[in-house]
């Protein structure tokens, strides 16, 4: 059962659902998220990770999927580069702004942390894009949307560019939005299972 | 309703500025993860500051964690945040309110 503008409302004040710092609105099913600080935006170094493989003798860099540590993995994280005229970074800063190039993809948290109380869990909460932004072939969840019950935090948005033209995004934009539905019951399992993140290192730390 | 405790950890960055990764020592060698700040306290047992630890720097804290069983040998199986279920010391473990 997903919650309506009065019952996200009445979840916000009993705290039952975490939304920090309070919305502006509600929206009849749904409440908007904002990007977060213009540092927080990240993209892979490439260059870094292939670097690696080469000292592994892989002369193509390769990700194995099911068995990669993000724990580890996440030193390859580094801020955009800046834009340069004529440049072909698929990702770049330009003053308080990034580009997003067609094809281009980067890890943006949001402003809000968004979540449920460890104990006593009552909802599962979904993100989305917005419908609006989409038709310009911005992505910002890639497969990942769920924010399970008994976690809380900043959401980390996986943005991508499927559509044809260069997208400019800025701290506060609004490219998401979440909503939240009621579980049967609180969850018996709830830190280890739900993470957004997962990862042990292995021998050498390395994915 | 399973207990809430804390597990002794080392924290530093992670790459986002509400992430920190937490690493804990084991009998049979160590382990790693990544969680929100929200989960983590510092060694006084108090919520870390925004800029706790500095870049570069591994602090030692505590980690939030679910206790799913008891065992007769002193032991305890865990919960922690983005990893499986640990196997620790329950004298390890600590309430912090």
């Amino acid at each position: 059962m997903y919650l309506s503008d009065r019952d996200l409302q009445a979840a916000i004040a009993s705290k039952a659902l975490i939304f920090e710092p309070a919305p502006d609105r509600i929206d009849p099913t749904s409440i908007d998220l904002h990007l977060g600080p213009l540092a927080e935006a990240k993209i892979w170094d490439i260059e870094s990770f292939a670097e690696h493989e080469a000292s592994a003798g892989r002369a193509r860099p390769e990700l194995r999927v099911g068995r990669y540590k993000l724990v580890s993995f996440s030193r390859y994280l580094m801020d955009p580069p800046p834009h340069r005229e004529g440049g072909d970074d698929l990702v770049c800063r330009r003053g308080n702004e990034v580009i997003v190039r067609t094809g281009g993809f980067l890890l943006w948290p949001t402003r809000e942390v968004v979540g449920t109380p460890l104990d006593n869990a009552q909802f599962i909460a979904f993100v989305d894009g917005k419908s609006t932004k989409a038709r310009a072939g911005i992505v910002v969840h890639l497969t990942a949307p769920t924010i399970h019950a008994a976690w809380a935090g900043n959401i980390t948005l996986e943005i991508a560019n499927f559509g044809p033209f260069d997208l400019v995004l800025q701290e506060g934009d609004v490219i998401a939005q979440i909503t939240v539905a009621k579980v049967t019951s609180p969850p018996s399992r709830t830190l280890g299972s739900n993470s957004i993140t997962h990862g042990q290192t292995g021998a050498d730390g390395m994915p | 309703m399973p207990e809430s405790l804390f597990l002794p950890c080392q924290i530093e960055r992670g790459a986002f500025s509400s992430e920190r990764v937490f690493e804990i020592t084991l009998a049979d060698g160590s382990t790693a993860g990544l969680a929100n700040v929200r989960y983590l306290r510092n060694e006084s047992q108090q919520p870390l500051d925004a800029d706790s630890p500095a870049p570069g720097e591994k602090i030692r804290g505590f980690v939030q964690c679910h206790v799913i069983q008891r065992a007769a040998d002193g032991t305890a199986t865990i919960e922690v945040p983005s990893t499986d279920m640990l196997h620790v010391p329950a004298d390890e473990l600590v309430s912090i309110g």
